[in-house]
């Protein structure tokens, strides 16, 4: 009450939210040094010819880069490999002399001489206008992302739903059910109709007679086929994606219990 | 703020079988608002509010903008803001590190593939799978499910043609997120456009 204003603070801390920075290596080309991305961008606007980027020496630069990291960014790969792939496109479309209509045009004939390359400029436009959209969006996200709103919950998100299990050591046990299964010897197998809509009631019911709780192994006692593992697996994913069950683990390697989450969801059968 | 104005005691508060109130005065209005804002969990539109406390639009219109005003001053850790269609309470900015010791958010940041293509879907909706990927130039399966799965998007009918392709638009939740009010609040796309002049 006493003292006003607000204990110390560190103003502009915001540990949650990091700045929409680019997350393009640097690459170090003759006459250019810095982010692709700004490469890429001034391509894109005409203030840089296409043909003056080597792409080669930029591809290997950041392959190097990508290779170098400890683990892969599958997002940031594959985004590279986006913007690689369309400054070829651009490139080579740039070096290859333009011929006077090359290709038939398509359906509606009578279009200006030029029209792909002017398309594609358009295109380029466009696809920058929205990526800069997606950085304010990202300023708007970083905002509003520091105020907490009433009522507290927020409409409650499909991650995984689990106090401590991790996909890795979802995965882990997974692969140790699924070595036991191969194991198995050779046998007649009768013609099952498993599915996993099915899989999952019967996983439900299965936990609501064992009072809520079972453990991971338990779902796969006896001598399961590979095909009823995976189906399993699948139907407990599902179940958790739902937030109808919920996965804990007390120590690492340990035994996964799974718990029937009901009451909430409204969900009935 | 001082209590009991003008006669209206705890004793002549109405009881909740009473409401709404048809001579609610208008200082009892703002206390309402906020405590029917303090509970709720998602923007109220203003109707709703009216509805609730049996006055007119404008009658609320007026003690939201009243509400706000005293929230605004260092006093108070929440303010009022107007955010997809309606009203709700956040906590300030400068309160955000203690609020997250305290609940410890994992929020994940959107990747900048779901960014561009969240940013393709609010500008251009209704819009398919194809059209946005015609766009961006990659496909868009996957980030059009993270964005679903994150219910900022959701499906919105289908467009009559080959294929009946599925049309995507922004949720609710997406306003709320970027604390936009309306999609309106978007700058207009010629904003992006204008720079370098030129080409086009």
């Amino acid at each position: 009450m006493g003292s006003d204003g607000v204990p110390a603070m560190q103003p502009g801390e915001t540990p949650a939210v990091r700045s929409g920075e680019s997350r393009w290596p640097e690459v170090r080309l003759p006459g250019f040094e810095g982010s692709l991305e700004t490469r890429f961008q001034q391509v894109e606007s005409g203030a840089l010819d296409a043909r003056a980027v080597p792409v080669g020496a930029a591809v290997r630069q950041v392959l190097e880069h990508l290779r170098s990291e400890r683990e892969l960014d599958l997002e940031q790969a594959t985004a590279f490999l986006g913007l690689m792939a369309r400054l070829l496109d651009t490139k080579t479309r740039a070096l290859v002399p333009s011929e006077p209509e090359a290709a038939p045009p398509p359906a509606d004939a009578g279009e200006p001489e030029g029209a792909g390359a002017e398309e594609l400029v358009e295109r380029l436009l466009a696809y920058r206008a929205f990526k800069e959209a997606a950085g304010l969006l990202r300023r708007y996200e970083a905002e509003q992302a520091q105020r907490f709103p009433s009522g507290g919950a927020e409409p409650a998100e499909h991650t995984l739903r689990s106090d401590d299990v991790g996909l890795e050591e979802l995965l882990a046990a997974f692969q140790r059910i699924w070595e036991r299964a191969s194991a198995l010897e050779p046998r007649e197998i009768p013609r099952e109709r498993l599915t996993v809509a099915k899989r999952m009631v019967d996983l439900v019911e299965a936990l609501r007679a064992a009072d809520g709780h079972l453990t991971f192994t338990a779902l796969f006692a006896g001598e399961p086929s590979r095909r009823e593992v995976v189906v399993t697996f699948l139907a407990l994913l599902e179940l958790v994606r739902q937030g109808r069950v919920r996965l804990r683990q007390e120590v690492a390697f340990g035994e996964i219990s799974i718990r029937l989450e009901e009451g909430d969801g409204g969900e009935r059968r | 703020m001082s209590g009991g104005a003008s006669g209206f005691t705890e004793a002549g508060a109405p009881r909740p079988g009473q409401l709404p109130v048809p001579g609610l005065p208008p200082n009892r209005l703002v206390p309402l608002l906020e405590a029917v804002l303090f509970a709720a969990t998602e923007p109220v539109p203003v109707r709703r509010l009216a509805e609730i406390a049996g006055v007119s639009e404008g009658q609320v219109e007026a003690a939201l903008a009243e509400l706000r005003g005293r929230l605004e001053e260092p006093a108070h850790g929440v303010e009022l803001l107007r955010v997809a269609g309606g009203y709700r309470l956040f906590t300030k900015k400068a309160y955000a590190p203690y609020i997250e010791a305290l609940l410890q958010p994992e929020r994940t940041q959107l990747s900048p593939a779901a960014l561009e293509t969240l940013a393709i879907i609010a500008y251009k909706q209704p819009i398919t799978r194809g059209e946005i990927e015609a766009i961006r130039g990659v496909q868009c399966d996957h980030t059009i499910k993270t964005l679903l799965d994150r219910q900022l998007i959701r499906e919105a009918g289908r467009r009559d043609g080959p294929g009946r392709p599925i049309l995507y638009a922004t949720t609710p939740l997406f306003l709320e997120r970027f604390g936009l009010s309306d999609l309106k609040e978007l700058p207009p796309p010629e904003s992006f456009l204008a720079r370098d002049g030129g080409a086009g």
